[in-house]
Formats: C-alpha cells, structure tokens, sequence
C-alpha cells in the first residue's frame, strides 16, 4: 500500500464553524493535514475606498460597521487616527469615557468569542451563558451610547454625550451579576474534560513564530510576547492606570482561552479605575472639545488600539484637503490568520475548529 | 529616536535619502528600491524590529510609495519603511523572506495597487476573484460594470 493517498478538501465558506464567509483549501491524507491555504475575500467591501471617498466625519459611523462584534473599537480607532491627523487634543472626561466604553466593548466581544468558540468545539450549553453575560454589558452600552450594535459614540474632539445619571449604581450592579455568571460559566468549561482534551497541547505557536508572523493581541500574549498597545503605546489614560497584562508561555489553544477570559476580569477592573478619575471631573467639564479646523494639514499618521483581538489602528495619508487621500487599515485578525496554516499543518482535521475558535476570527475587520 | 535614523545613517550611507521623526515614537526612513532588503535584515537584526506591521502602498499619480510598518515588543516605536517606485513598472523587492508575516499584506498591495514584488514566495491575489482585470486602488482605475476573464483564458 505504497499508494498516494491525499486528496483534497475544501472547507468553507458554508461550513458551520467557519464563523462567517472565508474557507480553507485543505490537503490530507486520512485525517492528517498535509497543506492548508486559507482563502479570504468573501467579505471585501472596498472599506479603504470608502473612506476615501467620505469626508473625515463622515467615515466614522461606517467604520462602526467594520467589526460586527466590537464596532466600538473601530470606530474609536479610526476617531484616533483622524485627530492624529487634524492634531486636535481631546478634554480628559472624554478620555475617561472612551476608556469606560472600549473596556465594556472588549468584554462584550470576549463574550461572544467564548460562545463561538466554545460551541465550534462542541460544548452547546455555552452558548447560552456568556451570550447571558454579554447582554448585561450590551445593556450598560446602551444606556451611554443609545444602541446596542453599532454605536456611533465618538467624534472628532470627544465624545456625543456624557453618562447617564445613576450610571455607577447600574455598574454596581451589573458587575456583580457579570461576575456571578462568569464564575458559573468557567466552573462548567474548566471542570469539563473534553474541553482540556481538545485544547491543551493543540495548535501550538512558539514565540518565535507569534514575532515573526507579526501575530498582535491576545493570540500573541498566550505565546509569551509581552506587549499590550494599552501600557506600552498608551493612548488616552491608559498611562494613568494599573492594570496587569496577561501573559502565558503555552501558546496553545488554552492559553489563548485563559488569556481573554484573564483580561475581562482586568477590564472590570480597568472600568472602575476609569470611572474613578471621571468621578473626580467636575459635571461641568466639557466631554467634546469643539475647537476642530476646518481642513488638516498635510501629513500621514499611523495610530493604533488595543482592540479585543489585538492591535488595530489606521494609516492616514492626507493631502490636506476635508477627505483622506489614503487609508489603511491594519486589522488585527489579517496577521493573526496567517498563522493558520502552520498550527494546523501537521495536526488532525477535528483540530480546525478549536484553534481557528481559539484566534477569534471577525471576518468582518478581516476582510475590510 | 534619533539614533535609530543616525544608525541606519551610518551603517548604509547614502542608500538612506531621508529620516524624519513623525513624533509619537513613528520615525520615517526613506529608503532607495535598491538596498531595502538590506536595510530590513539590519533593522530586525542588530534594532530588534520583530514584528511585521504592515505593508501598503499610496499611488501618487505621479509615483508610487510602497510603505512597510515594523513594530518592536520592547518599546512604542514604529520603523517605516518607504520606497518610492516608478508607477508604470511597479516593481519592489519583497520583504516577505525577512517577515513572514508581510506575506498577506504584500499579497494584497500586489491586488489592489499592482505592485509587483520579487522575490516573494507566492505572488496571487488575495481579497478580489483571481480573474479579476485591473488593481481597484489604483487612481486611474475605471469603476464599471466587473470585467472577468473567461474560465477557459484562466489556468
């Protein structure tokens, strides 16, 4: 039995675990993979032209519609950029608010990582509880911004509006409730057998790879890189805060998982030293500084954020006029993908779902 | 900051046409088409610049920039990389054998600006069909109704 034995399967874009539009071209023999290409571009909606073609205020609310998952993160990211761009500083209650809503916003898409994944690998009873958890935080956003999805909160110079009143009782209280389901949640994953089985040891990226493949955010962190754009680049306050950035040294599939779900508890905990230095503002200080110009200077700007896959930001080339010339966007999820096809080369075909779960694929800022 | 421009400075001469500190810890190294790959296996070396950012690329009309983003794990900044190249020809060394990492990024400048890398390893197109006419970010890019080449025409 000397016979060639590959053959080829294509896996996507109807596939259920394939979160989405994109798919894999895989090459196998029994159930051992052999090649992989990842196939991409189902999703392309020409973002980089669009917001060309828009005036600067104008492209903020479509880049709310960039991440389905976390559109806060981007449209924040993209408002970063452009005040880059315009040199235009921001009042420091909008920071504090801005801090507040990207720390809820990383919690609320961690929330559905977990369910996607958790479901990919076959444990369905943990797709209902932390959609539970994610709803309690959707509602907190919803009571700052007035949407639940796609937010449109920030502008040039700061913020639309300040809290609500009684917004520190409703955190209150809805971190405790968070907190409650979360220890329930990770009783049933962690106590679960399976679940170990089938991610401890698979899908291993080595430090060395995580750097040389430019992987950022947590899929990084899991792998040993020490590097959060929140301490090390710090935008807005983060500077002024104390908060620890998880690190393991596993690169697995589980130290992927342990790492976000380690980092919603330190955005609970960022939120409340957030709200603190908001407390300590007058109720009079301006959230918006209005005092933008009409047209930027010449000039291009790369800013960036940690958003919840890891670093996000925008290139901007401007040519002075009221629309960019140029803009790029660095997605988080286009370097953390092309680490696909080593961890699964090698590797079994019932691994796909867990390490692709384990990378928190949003094709939506995937494909842009 | 500085020192990384006067190091390069130094170690390339007049390969290096122009430093310019961005401010927020960015600093801009013009580099000739020539000595790009040279310049990127020093600066992730001997300056630790690990990490592949990104590439892209800005049609000047006149000229064409290719841009590569390098961030590093230890501090705030961010080497870019810039060549300017003539726009008809398009062409640029790769710097996907230094990185990795700048394969996807390199594959997608190649699809929506058309520029041509050498020496990268696997040279398709990435986010548009792969019988696509045309590189859509390009300024003199005619939007119409899509043009695709047959099946038959396509290997």
């Amino acid at each position: 039995m000397s016979e060639k034995t590959e053959m080829n399967l294509f896996m996507g874009p109807q596939h259920p675990s394939m979160h989405g539009l994109w798919s894999i071209r895989l090459t196998i023999d029994g159930e051992t993979i052999v090649d992989a290409d990842s196939q991409i571009g189902y999703l392309h909606r020409g973002y980089e032209k669009l917001l060309t073609n828009r005036k600067y205020d104008q492209g903020i609310p479509i880049c709310d519609r960039l991440c389905y998952v976390e559109s806060h993160s981007w449209s924040t990211a993209y408002t970063h950029s452009i005040e880059g761009v315009y040199q235009v500083e921001i009042p420091d209650k909008a920071k504090w608010l801005r801090i507040i809503t990207l720390e809820l916003q990383r919690i609320a898409s961690h929330c559905l990582w977990l369910a996607a994944m958790s479901v990919d690998i076959g444990a369905l009873t943990m797709l209902i509880y932390p959609m539970n958890a994610r709803e309690i935080i959707l509602n907190m956003l919803e009571m700052i911004t007035g949407a639940r999805m796609t937010y449109n909160y920030v502008r040039i110079g700061g913020v639309w509006a300040d809290l609500p009143p009684n917004f520190e009782k409703r955190m209150d209280a809805s971190f405790e409730e968070f907190n409650r389901l979360h220890f329930e949640f990770l009783d049933l994953l962690e106590e679960a057998q399976i679940f170990r089985i089938r991610t401890q040891g698979i899908g291993t990226l080595t430090r060395e790879e995580a750097l040389d493949f430019g992987t950022v955010g947590p899929v990084a962190r899991a792998s040993g890189v020490d590097f959060d754009v929140r301490r090390d680049d710090p935008y807005f306050g983060y500077d002024e805060l104390d908060f620890r950035v998880v690190v393991r040294h596993e690169g697995d599939c589980y130290a992927r998982y342990r790492v976000r779900l380690e980092e919603m508890q330190e955005s609970i905990n960022i939120c409340w030293q957030a709200w603190d230095k908001y407390n300590a503002l007058k109720a009079t200080d301006p959230y918006r500084n209005m005092d933008i110009p009409r047209r930027p200077p010449k000039g291009e700007v790369y800013r960036r954020i940690e958003t919840g896959r890891g670093e996000g930001g925008f290139f901007i080339v401007s040519e002075g006029k009221d629309t960019p010339y140029r803009v790029r966007i660095k997605s988080p999820v286009f370097n953390n993908l092309r680490t696909l096809t080593p961890l699964i080369v090698g590797g079994k075909l019932a691994d796909i779902p867990a390490v692709m779960g384990s990378i928190d694929l949003c094709v939506g800022d995937l494909d842009r | 900051m500085s020192q990384i421009g006067e190091k390069l400075q130094a170690e390339f001469g007049d390969a290096i046409v122009g430093v310019e500190d961005r401010g927020e810890a960015r600093i801009e190294i013009k580099v000739t088409a020539e000595k790009i790959v040279e310049v990127a296996e020093f600066s992730k070396h001997e300056m630790g610049f690990t990490i592949p950012n990104m590439c892209t690329g800005v049609d000047y009309k006149d000229k064409m920039d290719v841009i590569w983003h390098i961030s590093t794990p230890d501090s705030a900044d961010i080497l870019v990389l810039k060549v300017e190249i003539d726009r008809d020809e398009c062409v640029v060394d790769s710097l996907t054998p230094v990185w990795i990492g700048m394969d996807w990024h390199e594959r997608e400048t190649y699809d929506l600006l058309g520029v041509n890398f050498t020496n990268h390893p696997d040279l398709r197109r990435l986010l548009m069909p792969e019988n696509w006419e045309g590189h859509p970010l390009r300024e003199d890019y005619v939007y119409r109704k899509p043009v695709y080449r047959k099946p038959e025409d396509f290997e």
